[in-house]
């Protein structure tokens, strides 16, 4: 066996289901993601899409089930330092100016040089002008640019965005597109929840909820998402 | 950055720089305005309780009674406060973390321990410094009523508020870091109250609390029933700290998604609080504690139920909104029942220590059946929730509001009845002018809850801006805030006019009868008021 097989994939989800009370909001189901793809995760609203992610991302616990990112337990420490999430609305501070958040974000996780990838990032997201200001001023499509900033800003083997593409102009739709596939380019896992079929023909890999069940899994070609995303 | 990248240090780096930048911002002048104004109002509270309540001592029998059951209803009062921590505690509680600290700090690889042990101990300082000066206090008016040592009772009435509020978070704590269900923190806080609760009907001391509650009677000379009050005090201490330790133990085992949830919801409740806005406040705390209506009702009305209901005020409006409010009635959830209850039961109580001679405790009494008309007007606050639902249907707002007031003046009737019917019980006091006196208590309430929905809430600043001499502004201030509830405790005044009729040896039930009327009518004169002013506002102008 090579080295590369014994690997764990970097997402393996088995038998997960997810109840709000009575309700079955998310499966049971088994998920494995392997590193370097691009998954868009589409299906209606409430067919268990943020759940899912929620899920994986340790914010949500499983009523049953397992959830492992890169081997570890979702939520647990190496999960943690493995897992970005943009979850569905930015949640920032008030009193921190961008840089700050980019700061302590990047120390969070233990970075030492993050000041000129974090520069780059804002240049090509478009905030360059505005990394002293606070993001409690900001409209909502500069504070989703600026959650979205937050979560590329740190390392991670998987990146979790839950419908980041809402409150986005179509130029800022288009560089975080790149920035995903860049991300997946460069051997992380990407899971992006959407309805929109321009973003999920990007994707390498497509998974469809509906009801808390997958119904498709497969390769994100033009004619299959225009049958997810009609 | 030269240095070593430590999540740690980064999160201390952080929380020392917004420390530091908070203040910054803090106006020194304003804080040393309302400490001044905290102070003063708290010392007049002392004053007034220490010696306006009543200076008298205790009778012999009381001293005694204090001797075989005080220790056993402190630690009641303990049990009491720790099914309310376990409670929180089940509910994600009693941290209110900010919810980007949920996003970003506990997503990150840091221990969970570590970024919360601060806020933790925080909480339980704030707990314990409210608890030791409430301690205190209570110390103050023991001193004066009661055999020993005045400094005694104070300091030891302090020692045994800190430890009752340090057991109570602590609890909160450890119920959170265990993550407890619901049920099972139910279970385990009324295993606790019956304990407590036991020993105080048979006179016994097995519960711990009820050895921690002698700490409680401090000085108090002779056989006291609880043990030495050195042992009292150890127990104290070390279920105090040991829980505490425990919960500090447990503490990044908190369920995220409680805390997340939790954390948005107290930010918007913090919000409503700085606007004064009492039904955002009454929402939102609704959805922190998960208080749903009922999926299905205690029981069902029949459809096209009410026509006879209806026939009695001839009008259909009349059936349809009491049917409204009837069907809301019907989907309180057991909490509710429960809160509305106990608020009744204090009512009550307060009412009967009021014609006792205590005549503060009207302000109780009014408080509590206020409180109560909060939850009872839910129907018509829905309502006026959506004005621009209002204006849709066909039917002016003030005769709405009629309408909707009739089953919630009901509800506080029946409420303050039982109440007062247990108070009766227990106390033994007469029965004729407290039964007569929840009419208008109940009246009075409902204005007063309704006042609360229709006055909405204005700051400081607007109304600077109204008058002319902005120093008017503090005054209408608090005459603006206090009105809704002030209506409510006006509504007990006829037992204090029952009771001036006592020493005036006239009948005290047609003292409470006729002053009774008098308040009644001016609490339907307020509503009438009041709905007619809602209306008003919401009158389209005519072209």
């Amino acid at each position: 066996m090579t080295k590369k097989e014994t690997r764990p994939p970097v997402l393996e989800v088995k038998g997960l289901m997810r109840r709000y009370a009575t309700l079955v909001a998310l499966g049971p189901l088994d998920l494995e993601v392997e590193e370097g793809e691009f998954v868009a995760l589409v299906g209606p609203n409430g067919a268990g899409k943020s759940t899912l992610l929620a899920c994986v991302a340790g914010l949500l616990d499983p009523t049953e089930g397992e959830v492992r990112v890169a081997g570890a337990r979702a939520g647990s420490l190496p999960a943690r330092a493995a897992t970005s999430y943009l979850g569905d609305e930015p949640v920032l501070y008030d009193d921190l100016s961008l840089e700050e958040h980019l700061e302590y974000v990047a120390r969070l996780h233990g970075l030492l040089d993050w000041e000129r990838p974090a520069a780059d990032l804002v240049t090509r997201l478009g905030l360059e002008d505005r990394v002293d200001d606070l993001p409690a001023h900001f409209s909502k499509g500069m504070r989703q640019k600026t959650s979205i900033a937050l979560g590329l800003a740190r390392p991670f083997q998987l990146l979790l965005a839950d419908e980041p593409f809402d409150g986005l102009d179509p130029p800022s739709r288009e560089v975080l597109t790149d920035l995903l596939s860049e991300a997946a380019a460069s051997g992380a896992v990407v899971i992006v929840s959407t309805h929109r079929l321009d973003i999920a023909e990007r994707a390498s890999r497509a998974i469809a909820l509906f009801d808390g069940q997958i119904t498709y899994d497969g390769p994100a070609d033009q004619a299959t998402m225009h049958k997810l995303l009609p | 950055m030269g240095e070593a990248a430590s999540p740690a240090l980064a999160l201390r780096d952080l929380r020392r720089a917004r420390h530091h930048r908070h203040q910054a911002d803090v106006d020194w002048v304003e804080t040393l305005y309302r400490v001044y104004v905290t102070v003063l109002s708290g010392a007049a509270v002392i004053w007034l309780s220490a010696s306006k309540v009543s200076d008298a001592s205790a009778k012999k029998g009381g001293v005694a009674d204090i001797r075989d059951h005080g220790a056993a209803v402190l630690g009641l009062v303990v049990a009491f406060l720790v099914a309310l921590g376990l409670r929180s505690g089940s509910r994600g509680g009693p941290l209110s973390l900010e919810a980007a600290d949920v996003r970003v700090v506990l997503l990150a690889p840091i221990r969970r321990r570590l970024a919360l042990r601060a806020p933790a101990l925080h909480q339980v300082r704030s707990a314990a410094f409210v608890g030791l000066c409430l301690g205190a206090v209570v110390g103050n008016l023991a001193g004066h009523r009661l055999p020993g040592h005045f400094a005694g009772w104070v300091a030891a009435d302090a020692g045994f508020g800190l430890v009752a509020a340090v057991l109570a978070v602590g609890m909160a704590l450890l119920a959170c870091g265990l993550r407890l269900p619901r049920p099972a923190a139910g279970a385990v806080g009324l295993a606790v109250l019956a304990w407590s609760a036991a020993d105080v009907a048979a006179g016994t001391v097995t519960s711990p609390l009820t050895i921690a509650g002698r700490l409680g009677l401090g000085p108090l000379p002779g056989d006291v029933r609880g043990g030495p009050l050195g042992l009292a005090a150890a127990v104290g201490a070390v279920a105090a700290v040991g829980v505490l330790a425990l919960a500090i133990a447990r503490l990044g085992h908190m369920s995220l998604e409680a805390a997340d949830h939790r954390g948005r919801l107290a930010a918007q409740l913090r919000f409503a609080l700085s606007l004064q806005d009492l039904r955002a406040v009454i929402l939102l705390r609704r959805r922190l504690a998960a208080e749903e209506p009922r999926a299905r009702p205690w029981i069902a009305l029949r459809r096209g139920g009410g026509r006879r209901f209806g026939r009695l005020s001839g009008s259909e409006t009349g059936v349809a909104v009491r049917r409204r409010g009837l069907h809301s009635l019907m989907r309180w959830p057991l909490t509710r029942v429960l809160r509305v209850g106990g608020l009744g039961i204090a009512a009550g109580l307060a009412a009967a220590g009021a014609w006792k001679g205590t005549t503060p405790l009207v302000v109780v009494a009014g408080v509590a059946l206020f409180v109560a008309a909060l939850d009872a007007l839910e129907p018509l606050a829905q309502e006026f929730d959506h004005p621009t639902r209002l204006d849709s249907f066909p039917v002016p707002p003030a005769q709405l509001a009629d309408a909707a007031l009739l089953v919630p003046a009901a509800v506080l009737a029946a409420t303050a009845l039982i109440g007062v019917a247990i108070a009766l019980a227990v106390t033994g006091v007469a029965a004729g002018p407290l039964l007569i006196s929840v009419v208008p208590a109940a009246a009075a309430a409902v204005a007063g809850g309704a006042a609360s929905l229709v006055l909405e809430p204005v700051s400081a600043a607007e109304l600077m801006s109204r008058y002319p001499v902005p120093e008017a502004a503090g005054p209408v201030l608090v005459a603006r805030l206090g009105f809704a509830p002030a209506l409510a405790v006006a509504g007990w005044l006829p037992l204090l006019a029952g009771r001036a009729a006592v020493h005036q040896k006239v009948s005290p039930e047609a003292a409470v009868f006729q002053s009774g009327i008098a308040v009644a009518g001016l609490s339907i004169f307020v509503v009438r008021i009041l709905a007619n002013h809602f209306q008003r506002k919401r009158a389209v102008p005519e072209p």
